[in-house]
């Protein structure tokens, strides 16, 4: 089984669940008034934009953190013929997670670039952050802390981010369900894939019939 | 999140009006019952914890059902303790999950509808003293439970086929509904089982396959297991017997509402539930008797919270049996992947079962058995997070390549065990931990049996044998051990003796004429397999017999 995220139990059957173990103890009921419908926040985000006069960016994030954590997450999921996590909009997700449904997390999440950061430094000492690496030596930096509780946070925000509704801000243009081959849709219809279609089924299954 | 949308309720009680019957939790038998009473007649509320949210609450959005906890209990405002045994000291962990809204648990899940073979209920006779468990008959039997197994299929609606299991125990009556169209999982199955000599089945599934009673059939959108149906096809009580409650004009939906205590008078009698509304306000709610359906961790933690100087125990605990011989059904879980497109995601996650090894032959020296299905219960977030094989890559272009090639090229074999019931393993009140009303939180207590891990390993190579014989090109294995759970069975257990257990054979607790208890703590033993049709099917028969009492003043 992969390695468990911080407050989930080790080695579960199907972690699954990771995801609302390491954000879930801290949410409550209060994110869903927060985000839902999404449209809330955005409407904030614009006023406070043309209060201030400029464009929309982060607001639990610095410019910094935005900029260590969309390196990671791109290496976490990197582009390839199809966007990769900084395209579809992670740093975003992320960015509305931490200030909006689990804001709580903000300091395990500060702390995991600290980490990030420390461990890039121990791989070249006059780095001026994980950020300004080169992707090799991104990845190398990565994977000295793979199995650690931070890497997970940041894992997990990047899957969480690249795939969810887009409604939470990430998975641009569902291109992280495209990238799967998953559709959002209300109703399908047989066949469902290779194996159910009828002359398929007819020669893998000859003694079922009618 | 909380919202009563309700147009015109069809009847409105004050808590100073004594009805009938309260109901504790409008879950899958809570549902049954407040239909089942209704309809006879008697003036029924019911008090449900949850929300009341209509199909337009429901959305394909994994967030908003594991992070948002739309649909189950809220780890922040109702946090929990675990600990492996007594001696330990229980540590925070959110173990336990359930329905909590209108419609319960009977929403979420995956709709898995096995009925009980005749074996179940007799395991103390058939495999005598188990060291370490504590194994006993139910004081009923299959046949007992039978009519109320297809009364369930045919008032719920459950699509499968009647027969084609060879192992499945007798039945009056047909399936109401044809089964869903095999997936392409199911075909795999055959393919495998066929190979092995195992007879696998379409999965009676509580999902109708055609239109029914006024809801339309499933669209096969997939989001069935965590996720409320849009579609009314799911049988859920929300979608089923819930509404009909409510036309007798005899039944009040209380949602919102979190019983605390059930209150009893000098004879030992119940004179209601004293509950908080959704504003906290402690209210006091007068009943002539109450029936109890919060499932098997609620319901044990309720009857503990109501101990009084005439149940210093616990309500109903004069026999100590109130929170223990708490099982889970167990398992094992192991993945395939597939040369062709699967799409696992695309319809019911389950379309075909098997029951070879129900009961295990005697030469493994095994207890119990299970069945397995095929699967694909992950979602988007959930299949990238853990769904790969759990030796490759977890990130970079290697991890990206597999989630991208295995998404739609995998199926799953999950089987479901049997657990034994153990006297340590409990619900019980944390000391010191409260929810976010002032009230002990559900302290778990439970290791499994070693009988449970032989057999978590025999089903693990079953699973890994099907998936191989199927035609997978690569399988892998998942852990054995269960990060939570959400079969809540045995901790109110029935039986004849007073002395052992907490309900009698119609579920009315021993020690109070007025109380009945419906839910899975009302399990002897868990079972072999999928528990929610035996809970409403012992619903339905329940109410039958508290309907008969109260029309002959025995109560």
């Amino acid at each position: 089984m992969r390695e468990s995220v911080s407050d989930s139990p080790p080695d579960p059957v199907r972690s699954r669940r990771d995801f609302i173990a390491l954000l879930g103890t801290t949410a409550s009921t209060a994110w869903l008034a927060t985000i839902w419908p999404p449209a809330i926040a955005d409407a904030r985000d614009a006023a406070q934009a043309a209060s201030h006069g400029q464009t929309p960016r982060y607001r639990a994030l610095t410019e910094q953190q935005a900029e260590d954590f969309g390196a990671a997450a791109d290496r976490i999921i990197p582009r390839d013929d199809v966007p990769g996590a900084r395209d579809v909009g992670v740093v975003f997700f992320a960015d509305h997670l931490l200030a909006t449904f689990a804001p709580t997390r903000k300091p395990a999440f500060d702390r995991a670039l600290v980490a990030l950061n420390q461990a890039a430094r121990k791989r070249v000492p006059n780095a001026t952050s994980f950020a300004s690496l080169p992707p090799i030596q991104q990845d190398e930096t990565l994977r000295s802390i793979e199995t650690t509780d931070e890497f997970n946070l940041l894992r997990t925000i990047t899957i969480g981010g690249y795939f969810s509704h887009p409604s939470h801000r990430g998975n641009r243009n569902e291109a992280g369900w495209k990238a799967i081959g998953f559709q959002d849709r209300m109703s399908w219809t047989p066949p469902f894939g290779y194996y159910d279609q009828p002359d398929v089924m007819a020669r893998l299954l000859p003694w079922m019939r009618g | 999140m909380t919202r009563d949308v309700r147009q015109s309720p069809s009847v409105r009680y004050a808590p100073t009006d004594e009805v009938d019957f309260a109901i504790v939790g409008a879950g899958a038998a809570g549902g049954v019952v407040a239909r089942e009473l209704s309809r006879s007649g008697f003036r029924v509320l019911v008090l449900e914890q949850g929300p009341y949210l209509r199909e337009s609450d429901f959305k394909h959005d994994e967030l908003l059902v594991s992070e948002g906890h739309q649909l189950t209990n809220i780890p922040a405002l109702q946090p929990q303790t675990f600990r492996k045994t007594a001696a330990d000291k229980a540590e925070r962990r959110d173990y336990i999950i359930y329905g909590r809204m209108v419609g319960g648990g009977s929403v979420h899940f995956t709709a898995n509808y096995w009925r009980l073979h005749e074996e179940d209920f007799t395991e103390r006779t058939r495999y005598g003293s188990v060291p370490g468990a504590a194994l006993e008959d139910w004081p009923i039997r299959y046949a007992d439970l039978e009519p109320y197994y297809t009364r369930a299929e045919w008032e719920l609606g459950v699509s499968g086929l009647a027969g084609a299991n060879p192992f499945d125990p007798p039945r009056s009556r047909p399936y109401p509904l044809p089964p869903l169209p095999i997936k392409p999982s199911g075909v795999l199955m055959e393919i495998g089982a066929k190979k092995l000599g195992w007879h696998p089945a379409p999965s009676p599934m509580a999902v109708i396959s055609k239109p029914y009673r006024g809801r339309s059939a499933c669209q096969h959108c997939g989001f069935c297991e965590s996720f409320g149906c849009e579609w009314k096809a799911k049988s859920s009580t929300l979608a089923t017997m819930i509404p009909e409650a409510e036309r007798t004009g005899r039944c009040e939906i209380r949602p919102n509402s979190y019983v605390r205590r059930i209150q009893t008078d000098s004879r030992g009698r119940v004179t209601g539930v004293v509950y908080f509304d959704a504003q906290k306000r402690e209210i006091m709610q007068r009943a002539k008797a109450v029936v109890v359906c919060a499932n098997g961790a609620e319901t044990p933690r309720l009857l503990l919270m109501s101990a009084s100087n005439q149940f210093p125990n616990g309500l109903a605990n004069s026999s100590g049996a109130v929170g223990k011989y708490l099982t889970f059904n167990g398992g094992a879980f192991a993945g395939g992947l597939f040369e062709h497109e699967v799409n696992g995601h695309k319809s019911v996650q389950v379309s075909r079962y098997l029951q070879d090894h129900y009961r295990l032959d005697a030469k493994y020296g095994i207890v119990g058995g299970g069945g397995i299905d095929f699967r694909f219960d992950w979602y988007p977030i959930s299949f990238a997070s853990d769904a790969l094989p759990t030796d490759g890559p977890r990130w970079g272009t290697e991890f990206k390549r597999m989630v991208r090639e295995y998404y739609t090229r995998t199926a799953y074999a999950l089987a479901h065990t049997t657990q034994l019931p153990q006297e340590a393993s409990t619900i019980t009140l944390d000391p010191e931990l409260k929810d976010a009303w002032g009230l002990p939180a559900i302290r778990t207590t439970f290791t499994e049996h070693p009988n449970d891990m032989k057999l978590y390993q025999f089903f693990l190579e079953r699973n890994l044998e099907l998936l191989n014989a199927a035609g997978a090109t690569r399988t892998w294995a998942f852990s054995l051990d269960a990060p939570w759970q959400v079969h809540l069975l045995g901790t109110c257990r029935m039986g004849n003796d007073p002395k052992a257990s907490v309900v009698d054979k119609f579920h009315r607790a021993h020690d109070v004429p007025n109380l009945f208890i419906v839910d899975g703590s009302s399990f002897v033993t868990c079972g072999t397999g999928q528990p929610t049709m035996t809970i409403q099917a012992l619903a339905f028969r329940a109410a039958e017999h508290i309907a008969r009492f109260a029309r002959s003043h025995e109560i």
